[in-house]
């Protein structure tokens, strides 16, 4: 027997067995493969009707219509030139960080007029002389006088 | 005198071209629903053959369907088979590399052997029943194809998908170069060379 008869004889053999194994299958695993191609089916029927008439013309609308307004403002805003923050929301967050940051007790804050007054006599104080200075200028006036 | 306007059709243009791509969309799922039903279980056992795996094969055999269904629908009903075992043949390839990968991860922390063989069922114990057959010849043909499935496993991967396209499945020749996505004189090359294995292994079984 030449090899090509060999060749012959055992792939048709294979394809014997192999078809047999298949005829041969667990009902289960066959229950499964037809559930899994009618899902499969199933799938690509949905995106069809729903995705793909209905919702695929009005997407790309919108996506041009968002690119577009995007733009607009974009150039817009090289015309005006960049738009500086207010200086409201800068100093508000100055001062309100380290209120939120610090472990002080909020009663300190509730307070804070208080202490800014008594910071402002305490600074007055400062600048004013001692009494026993003026006295020793006066008495220099006097002398000088 | 009463006249009366002319009825306008109930469908306009733009419906009735949606009516003629539903209508053809539902016969492309027919046939597509009998090209699936015809090669599930054909795709399954190849599946299983290479990965020795019911889960795996299940699965591959799934993201094949999905896969064919969600991107190829639309290509003539000829193509559906190459393309078809295509995406079968490049899952059971990414499903063999993730094996591989794993079995090395797990022999690198010193875990089991490594070579993935304790995670294999029993060859003989899984071989499904010949029920058509008689006892006897139900033992001789289980033992022929555990025989078979297992010198097909000794072959390269290339020369396996060769002979299971072209022998097990009956694609022909330039189907199998598409599903395997190289030239036919490639097919010819690795057939050739799986067959000359394949005699030699099977040579006791088979002669």
């Amino acid at each position: 027997m030449n090899t090509l008869d060999t060749d012959e004889k055992l792939a048709r053999r294979a394809r014997e067995l192999f078809l047999a194994s298949v005829a041969g299958l667990d009902a289960g695993v066959v229950a499964r493969l037809r559930e899994t191609r009618l899902k499969a089916l199933e799938a690509a029927e949905a995106p069809r009707s729903a995705w793909g008439q209905g919702w695929r013309m009005p997407a790309s609308a919108m996506a041009l219509v968002l690119v577009g307004v995007v733009g607009g403002a974009l150039w817009w805003n090289g015309l005006t030139g960049p738009v500086a923050a207010p200086e409201s929301l800068n100093t508000a967050s100055s001062e309100d960080l380290p209120i939120v940051l610090t472990s002080d007790s909020l009663d300190m804050y509730a307070d804070l007029d208080f202490y800014q007054w008594l910071e402002t006599q305490d600074k007055s104080k400062a600048a004013t002389p001692p009494p026993d200075q003026t006295d020793d200028s006066d008495d220099s006036d006097d002398v000088g006088g | 005198m009463i006249t009366f306007r002319a009825e306008r059709a109930p469908c306009g243009p733009y419906k009735a071209s949606t009516f003629n791509r539903r209508g053809r969309f539902l016969e492309t799922s027919q046939e597509l629903n009998r090209f699936l039903a015809d090669v599930e279980r054909r795709a399954y056992r190849i599946a299983q053959m290479s990965l020795r795996s019911h889960e795996d094969a299940q699965d591959a055999v799934q993201d094949a369907m999905f896969q064919l269904v969600k991107s190829y629908a639309t290509r003539p009903a000829a193509e559906w088979a190459p393309l078809f075992y295509r995406i079968l043949q490049s899952r059971i390839r990414d499903c063999q590399r993730r094996r591989k990968v794993r079995n090395r991860v797990i022999s690198f922390f010193g875990g089991q052997r490594g070579d993935g063989d304790d995670e294999l069922p029993d060859p003989i114990a899984s071989a499904p029943d010949l029920a058509t057959a008689e006892p006897s010849e139900q033992v001789v043909q289980a033992e022929a194809m555990v025989a078979l499935e297992k010198a097909l496993e000794e072959l390269p991967a290339r020369q396996r998908e060769a002979f299971m396209l072209r022998i097990l499945e009956g694609l022909d020749v330039a189907q199998t170069a598409q599903a395997m996505g190289c030239s036919e004189g490639s097919v010819k090359t690795h057939l050739s060379r799986a067959m000359h294995s394949l005699r030699e292994s099977l040579g006791e079984h088979w002669s």
